[in-house]
């Protein structure tokens, strides 16, 4: 069918998303696909609900196949810790050093650094305990010395306190503490 | 300029006839009714960049985080499909390749509906192989890849137009129907109400929260901001201005009126964030998808004004007489 837009004698043919609204059946696969794919947008976003698990089912195959609805940004509060996890590496013969996470720089490295502030957030979570083996051997084999791991891992969650903003202007935050969580030997 | 609707072509779905009801000609101009293709290039070359420095950006961790030895071990991949295993580091420079290729071929244009199929494959294999460093952009860049690909976005601004039209096509767009593109639309519409809606502590509703955000040290991008931290009429404008933005951003993006200054607004509030806190990709990919809600017809008239008049586009065209259709012309 001569349809489209045209260039000085070049038709231009109509694109195949346009296209499919030419016969009823891509009338139809075009009416299923959005009304399956908005469903699958915005069902998953359901507060949690005595029915919700009920329903989960029907947006499985959306998340298995990557689709994910969680934008629950800074909520219902944000975080009101600042959060930072750092190891001591001890060798054999009594010496120690730090681990830390890299720091890199504001501009072009913030598009990583996230990614490690991410995992940061995460592995010193005790729901998160059987990351804490293979975490301290990764940070061991990166101070090996001669072919020889070191004596022990420690991981060490820091964190400050932060108090909400008071009347005035005044912020009350903590300094920053600190735990040691976990520890690694070598075997 | 001829169009599927002057043909006839969509005749049957054309609700023109009179006494047909409102809904039907609501959801013709809804999901049919053509118009030009700038918005989706224009959102199609932002996603593509943040896809583009997704990969980039991954390339320097890949071995840390995605390689056989990695910091995060295979045994902590999600449990969830994974389309293409990556258990070494092999796998994942492989897949990391591919997707810088996916990237450019979806900034520049060249079937941008495969390589958008593609991209998303190979963002859910890269993020499921290491979950635990992923955060609300890397989502949001994964869902938009895949939505996009329901759209025409090389309908303009590609390569594929300017190899079948020549180079004068860059200034013109084909005309396409929006069905697409409410998906998008409305994918972004819901992250911005459901980020609204899980708002729901103390800190937001006393005005304090964005004070505690900007504290937090592992989020600062470029350290503290002292006006945004301990003033507590800016902390309280910018708490509730952040609500107000996403509610109405949730809520009122299809209306034409708002539109424009919602999505300026959605674009500031992203560039602050970006400016400040470490977020990642999202801020540019949110941008991305609000590129969508911009208004084709005006973009049309506006790129219609700037075209390069005949006797400049002569020139131009003398200069690469191997083009093979050297005026595709305007629309009519």
């Amino acid at each position: 069918m001569d349809t489209g837009v045209w260039h000085d004698g070049v038709m231009e043919g109509t694109d195949r998303h346009t296209a499919l609204l030419r016969s009823p059946i891509g009338r139809v696969a075009v009416a299923v696909i959005v009304a399956v794919m908005a469903f699958w947008i915005v069902a998953p976003n359901m507060p949690s609900s005595a029915l919700r698990p009920r329903v989960d089912t029907m947006w499985t195959p959306a998340t298995e196949i990557g689709m994910a609805q969680d934008w629950g940004v800074f909520s219902p509060n944000p975080r009101s810790q600042s959060i930072d996890v750092r190891a001591r590496v001890e060798f054999d013969d009594g010496s120690i050093e730090f681990w830390d996470p890299p720091d890199l720089d504001p501009w072009v490295g913030a598009y990583r650094q996230y990614r490690w502030n991410k995992w940061q957030e995460r592995v010193r979570l005790d729901s998160q305990s059987r990351r804490w083996d293979p975490t301290a051997e990764w940070i061991a084999e990166q101070f090996e010395r001669d072919g020889i791991l070191p004596a022990s891992v420690t991981l060490i969650r820091r964190w400050i306190d932060h108090k909400p903003l008071l009347v005035g202007g005044q912020i009350l935050d903590s300094g920053w503490n600190e735990f040691e969580f976990h520890t690694w030997e070598r075997p | 300029m001829t169009t599927l609707a002057d043909t006839g072509a969509l005749s049957d779905v054309a609700p023109t006839k009179a006494g047909e009801s409102r809904t039907r000609r609501a959801a013709h101009r809804m999901f049919v009714a053509e118009r030009p293709a700038w918005p989706l290039a224009i959102a199609r070359i932002v996603i593509g960049i943040a896809t583009l420095g997704w990969a980039l950006s991954m390339w320097f961790d890949a071995t840390t985080f995605l390689g056989g030895d990695a910091l995060v071990g295979t045994e902590f991949d999600s449990s969830l499909w994974r389309w293409l295993p990556i258990d070494s580091d092999l796998d994942a420079r492989l897949a990391l390749v591919a997707l810088v290729v996916a990237a450019i071929a979806i900034i520049v244009g060249w079937k941008p509906t495969v390589w958008f199929l593609v991209a998303f494959v190979l963002l859910t294999a890269l993020q499921r192989r290491a979950p635990s460093i992923i955060n609300s952009g890397d989502l949001i860049l994964r869902n938009l890849t895949l939505l996009l690909a329901f759209t025409p976005t090389g309908a303009a601004l590609s390569v594929d137009r300017v190899r079948r039209f020549g180079r004068d096509a860059l200034f013109t767009s084909g005309r396409v129907a929006p069905w697409g593109l409410r998906l998008v639309q409305l994918q972004m519409m819901i992250v911005y109400l459901f980020a609204f809606w899980s708002k729901s502590g103390e800190s937001w509703r006393d005005g304090s929260a964005v004070s505690t955000v900007f504290r937090i040290d592992d989020l600062q991008r470029f350290g503290p901001v002292g006006l945004l931290v301990d003033s507590v009429a800016i902390v309280a404008i910018l708490t509730w201005s952040t609500l107000a933005l996403e509610l109405a951003l949730g809520g009122l993006l299809w209306a034409k009126r708002l539109r424009p200054w919602l999505i300026a607004g959605g674009i500031a509030l992203h560039l602050s964030i970006d400016t400040f806190v470490l977020v990642g990709f999202f801020g540019i990919t949110m941008i991305g998808g609000l590129m969508t809600f911009l208004d084709a017809e005006r973009i049309d008239a506006w790129v219609t004004r700037a075209r390069p008049q005949p006797a400049e586009r002569s020139e131009s065209d003398t200069d690469h007489p191997d083009t093979d259709h050297p005026d595709p012309g305007r629309p009519d």
